[in-house]
């Protein structure tokens, strides 16, 4: 009987966990910013349009083209928006007062674009990939496309209880989240100004360590660029002389192709540099590229 | 006791069905696409494709397993594929073993097709293959590794499959066209060493071929002989400027040849000029030292 009565109990909890462990995934699926799901929360639509196709004029080349891809979104108050492609041709428009963009690219074949944004103040967007297939005599329209807004931080270390400035652009009026991640975590609230810039000064309390800072919009996985500072017992100002972006060996506060080939010559190879060992365990493997791919911004 | 047996499969079946719910979140898989069916000496193609479950992933590294006495690896097309930056190119390293792997900066987590809104099957790279004998032959995975795109490197759980392809008697109606394309034309880029670093100057090249992808890349620096080589290649420290002769092959050993003038390197030529400088500031020394020497055991 009681055994029975234990037997019940356990099967009451583990359905009433299961049920609720299902419902949290189901109306939460991803709140771990590690784990970057973008197409839960991205508006991005496909579509072909078939018989009338524009005729498109190449400036200043001329000539016409019956096929391509218009990548249409919201970027930020006349930041420059750059589609490039994988043989290094790119195209770039300026967004309007509003941050919308469109680009119409001639392409006719398979092919992985890349966007990025450029904000008035020259602070670039994460990359944003768009592996599409393309067919002859079609325009392929990806459209509600929306870049995470831009962020950077006036120091590189902060003084446990010390003060940050983080600031950016972002789309006029907006909600923005600035979230601290490391040790413990912390998110700032901020809203941006008519011209789409935020920008705070905040306390930060936080256990001593490192953090991963990032902006983005409400219930939206796409975020800013990843910055790292410390929380520690001095404060260190963030200048071209400094920072901490694993693998730029060259100090240039950019991860590029060069970094890389850096990272490729060090490949497998005994005893590398600290700098291009970005998850420190003396080995430099696929996962040392992965870290540095995240921060990419060449 | 029917009644715990029921209980029991009930808790057996939620513990799995949340575990699975668990997984689902963490994978992402690989497959090939290919023809079931190729003809002896056909050369046919072999896409790798991967699907990573909506999740932004940076990182993709496996080897590829084939029978080398079925069929023969001819190659691989980077136009098809969607890593830009290659870590390695798609490379037998030992009979019937192809390893790869490449970085995506930005990550990739679907694919945009118009005519087929729920594809999300990404291509990786397509591979190029000739059927060597009849039989049948398989297409297998080896120690796959998808990376999230999260900037810790964090791995999927993979899940791989396998396919078989059965070669039939060769097709006499099917002729293969010869490939006479050389590789397309590329630049030599030169990175700098940082004057503390550990890094050499290097030589960073890549090219592409239509026809089958890039066999091999040989390397003549300063005269040199042609060497087999792979970018990022490392350049001597030279006092004078001297060339970068790079050899691009496909694998119809049909080749592309771009060459780059390197300077003398500045840091290397001043050491040289200061080392020389502190010799004869040495010699001099030394015979104004001696000179004096004798002067004043004279007086």
């Amino acid at each position: 009987m009681l055994y029975a009565g234990i037997m019940s109990f356990k099967i009451k909890h583990i359905i009433f966990l299961g049920t609720l462990f299902t419902l949290l995934n189901l109306f939460f699926p991803n709140k771990n910013l590690n784990a970057l799901t973008l197409t839960e929360t991205e508006n991005v639509s496909i579509g072909a349009i078939v018989g009338s196709i524009p005729t498109i004029d190449p400036s200043p080349g001329g000539g016409t083209y019956q096929s391509g891809v218009r990548f249409s979104g919201l970027a930020y108050p006349n930041a420059l928006v750059t589609v490039q492609k994988r043989d290094s041709t790119f195209v770039t428009v300026t967004a309007d007062e509003k941050g919308a963009f469109s680009i119409l690219i001639p392409e006719s074949s398979w092919q992985l674009f890349t966007l990025f944004a450029v904000d008035v103040k020259g602070r670039k967007s994460t990359l944003l990939n768009f592996p599409t297939i393309l067919y002859s005599g079609y325009i392929t329209d990806i459209s509600g496309i929306r870049f995470a807004p831009t962020l950077v931080t006036d120091k590189l270390s902060v003084k446990k209880g010390d003060f940050i400035t983080v600031s950016g652009s972002a789309l006029p009026n907006s909600n923005i989240e600035v979230s601290f991640e490391g040790e413990e975590s912390k998110t700032f609230y901020l809203v941006s100004d008519s011209l789409g810039f935020f920008s705070a000064t905040v306390p930060l309390d936080l256990k001593n360590g490192e953090y991963v800072v990032r902006a983005f919009y409400p219930k939206d996985s796409r975020t800013s660029k990843a910055l790292k500072i410390t929380v520690g017992n001095s404060s260190i100002l963030r200048n071209e002389a400094t920072n901490n972006i694993p693998g730029d060996c060259n100090f240039d506060q950019n991860i590029t192709l060069v970094d890389f080939s850096v990272l490729a010559f060090w490949y497998g190879k005994p005893n590398p540099p600290k700098c291009v060992d970005a998850n420190s365990d003396k080995i430099i493997n696929l996962v040392d590229f992965s870290i540095v791919a995240f921060y990419w911004n060449g | 006791m029917n009644n715990k047996k029921f209980k029991k499969s009930i808790i057996i079946f939620l513990f799995s069905f949340f575990a699975l719910l668990i997984n689902k979140t963490e994978a992402s898989s690989l497959d090939f696409s290919v023809s079931e069916k190729v003809s002896v000496n056909q050369k046919f193609f072999l896409d790798v494709l991967v699907d990573p479950e909506s999740q932004s992933i940076n990182s993709i590294g496996t080897s590829v397993v084939f029978d080398p006495e079925i069929f023969s690896y001819e190659g691989f097309s980077s136009k098809q594929s969607s890593i830009p930056v290659w870590v390695e190119e798609p490379k037998q390293e030992s009979r019937g073993i192809i390893n790869f792997s490449g970085v995506i900066p930005g990550g990739i987590d679907r694919i945009y097709d118009p005519l087929n809104t729920s594809k999300r099957v990404i291509p990786v790279v397509r591979l190029f293959f000739i059927a060597n004998k009849e039989g049948v032959g398989e297409f297998a995975f080896y120690e796959p590794m998808i990376l999230k795109n999260d900037g810790l490197g964090t791995k999927t759980s993979v899940s791989v499959n396998k396919k078989l392809v059965s070669v039939t008697a060769q097709d006499s109606s099917t002729q293969e066209v010869p490939d006479l394309v050389a590789p397309e034309p590329f630049s030599i880029q030169i990175i700098e060493r940082s004057v503390f670093g550990r890094t050499p100057r290097l030589a960073v090249f890549s090219s592409n071929d239509e026809g089958g992808g890039i066999q091999r890349y040989e390397v003549s620096v300063a005269g040199g002989v042609f060497v087999a080589s792979s970018s990022p290649v490392p350049l001597p420290y030279k006092f004078f400027s001297y060339e970068v002769v790079v050899r691009a092959y496909d694998y119809s050993e049909n080749f592309r040849e771009q060459r780059v003038i390197v300077s003398g390197e500045k840091v290397y030529g001043t050491g040289i000029i200061i080392g020389i400088f502190a010799i004869i500031l040495g010699f001099i020394r030394y015979k104004f030292y001696n000179k004096n020497k004798v002067k004043n055991e004279k007086i």
